[in-house]
């Protein structure tokens, strides 16, 4: 069965329950400064990634009763991690970058994709504290605050600036991994970047601000969105290893072109983060 | 020349502060004619040439002509005026970058601020850092604390490098030998650490961390003007700066270890000089 939504619909529900949510958090983002005692800051934390998925789950449906949802908080629930099906399909992330967040620090986003028969149709992700928004239609371009965007088209690696994180496990043989390709991309990338936020460390390589990201770990809801930026910004993401992209997979590697996103490929160790999403 | 006095501090704070109001501005104009005009890489680096002038021009001007015999350490100016100086003198010297994250001015990134910074007997004793697009206006005097937007600004009380969120900036990360450096360094900063950021904009990080929104920070091969009057913000917000091996932090060669506390800092410092006395990440052979 094929199904059939009006994206154009979508966008604008997604972009005011965005907007809300926004402030939302911003709200409690002046709030944690009053906060001083560290289990406080994480029940904060828990807390606003609840209001927030809350929001904008109760938002959509509304509108879609009908859709479904894939997300952080929502796979922590009773039902567990959702397989994807063609249905409609809402992946959510409400916090992305929450120790950014826990700290008050400028770095973490609202990340909301929507699939519709496994194809990603809209993307958004954002900042609120830097009032940054990054939106993609799928055919439609990429726009960062209303302007199009567009990678940098960088090809070489000895001249890219290369986003990726020091993931926050203590799981040693991830960390071997992290290690190990961060010393590569330092032996030969021009530039590295952290910014603690996978959906913005996407966003940045959509803006050309940064050439490619790459990392293992992630989850469906930090990517869903900025793989659709990525792509409609003129970019290509791929699985790590080189093949296609696979949402479900917790690795990604975004890039400016196909020509860096095989170069880096070739760099990387590998890693296959367990259990997958699905 | 005789010691500086509050009153002194006090005179020149008031006099720069609105200086660096208009200077955001001034950046505000630039920042978004970026956003509408420049469609080919070259008109990038134009467009911020022509505003890290422009704000640079300003400042100084305004400046000479109340203090003609101030001096001037800036990214920008090579010797343009007899005022500007390559070292360091018991002389008020403004220490200024009119825009640091030109990266991030060119592409739209809030983290762009106008930074100044003097010394006076070669102590920095005002710095004002204006970040415009983010609404926010860093102060701070020497011994009278830090400010942002007129409320006091207090570093984190992290004591522990395993809670903390570490910056770490590597500018030179293309240089090989800077790069090995670094790679060993960041090894087991980052293996202990809760979180590593980097993000390319020196003057916003350390502002970061004297807010308390970052627990600590670390760069090296920096220049004056990125860390003059970020490091007295630290500073007057209760944190520590220093050398990253613990000796006194040196302005004008200003590599850095800032954190929120001295217990942070030394593991910190105990992490980078871990590194150092490896040949490699792990202790492996460096391969050639």
């Amino acid at each position: 069965m094929s199904h059939n939504v009006d994206v154009e619909k979508c966008l604008e529900v997604a972009s005011n329950l965005v907007s809300e949510a926004g402030r939302l958090i911003a709200r409690n983002n002046e709030q944690r400064q009053d906060f001083v005692c560290k289990s406080n800051d994480i029940d904060l934390v828990t807390q606003t990634d609840k209001d927030v998925e809350q929001l904008l789950m109760d938002g959509i449906r509304r509108h879609f009763p009908e859709h479904k949802f894939i997300g952080e908080e929502e796979s922590s629930g009773a039902e567990g991690v959702k397989k994807l099906t063609d249905e409609p399909t809402w992946i959510i992330d409400p916090v992305d970058g929450t120790m950014n967040f826990v700290h008050a620090f400028p770095h973490s986003c609202i990340s909301v994709g929507l699939k519709v028969n496994k194809v990603t149709e809209l993307g958004l992700v954002y900042n609120p504290i830097l009032e940054q928004r990054f939106t993609a239609r799928r055919g439609h371009g990429a726009f960062y605050n209303g302007r199009r965007i567009h990678v940098s088209g960088q090809k070489e690696l000895g001249k890219a600036l290369v986003t990726s994180e020091f993931g926050t496990t203590r799981d040693e043989a991830k960390m071997k991994v992290v290690h190990e390709n961060f010393e590569k991309m330092a032996k030969k990338a021009h530039g590295l970047r952290v910014l603690g936020s996978a959906a913005l460390n996407m966003s940045m390589v959509a803006l050309g601000a940064a050439d490619a990201n790459y990392e293992f770990g992630i989850h469906a809801w930090d990517v869903c969105a900025g793989d659709l930026i990525v792509r409609e910004a003129g970019g290509v993401v791929i699985d790590p290893a080189g093949g296609e992209f696979d949402i479900m997979s917790r690795r990604v590697l975004a890039a400016a072109t196909p020509e860096l996103a095989q170069e880096i490929s070739k760099v990387l160790t590998q890693f296959n983060p367990l259990p997958r999403d699905d | 020349m005789a010691g500086v006095s509050q009153a002194d501090i006090e005179e020149l704070y008031n006099f720069i502060h609105p200086l660096a109001i208009k200077a955001g501005e001034i950046l505000m104009e630039g920042y978004e004619m970026a956003s509408k005009n420049v469609s080919i890489k070259g008109d990038f680096y134009d467009v911020v040439t022509d505003y890290d002038n422009k704000i640079e021009d300003f400042l100084m001007e305004k400046i000479l002509a109340r203090y003609p015999d101030h001096k001037f350490i800036g990214e920008e100016e090579t010797a343009k005026n007899n005022n500007v100086s390559g070292e360091l003198t018991n002389a008020p010297t403004w220490i200024i970058d009119p825009i640091d994250g030109t990266s991030n001015f060119i592409k739209q990134i809030p983290h762009v601020c106008v930074s100044i910074g003097l010394a006076i007997n070669k102590q920095i004793v005002v710095g004002v850092i204006n970040n415009p697009v983010q609404k926010k206006l860093f102060t701070t005097k020497l011994g009278q604390g830090a400010f942002c937007n007129g409320k006091p600004i207090h570093v984190s009380s992290c004591e522990s490098v395993k809670d903390a969120n570490v910056a770490y900036e590597v500018s030179l990360l293309h240089v090989h030998s800077v790069a090995n450096k670094h790679i060993k360094r960041i090894y087991h900063v980052g293996l202990n650490a809760r979180r590593l950021v980097a993000y390319s904009c020196v003057v916003d990080e350390l502002c970061m961390v004297a807010a308390g929104n970052l627990d600590a920070f670390y760069i090296e091969d920096m220049y004056p003007w990125d860390c003059a009057a970020g490091s007295l913000l630290v500073k007057e917000a209760g944190g520590v700066v220093t050398h990253p091996f613990g000796g006194p932090f040196d302005i004008m060669k200003p590599d850095l270890i800032c954190a929120g506390t001295e217990k942070l800092r030394k593991e910190i410092e105990d992490l980078l000089r871990k590194g150092d006395q490896e040949e490699s990440v792990g202790g492996k052979p460096v391969q050639k």
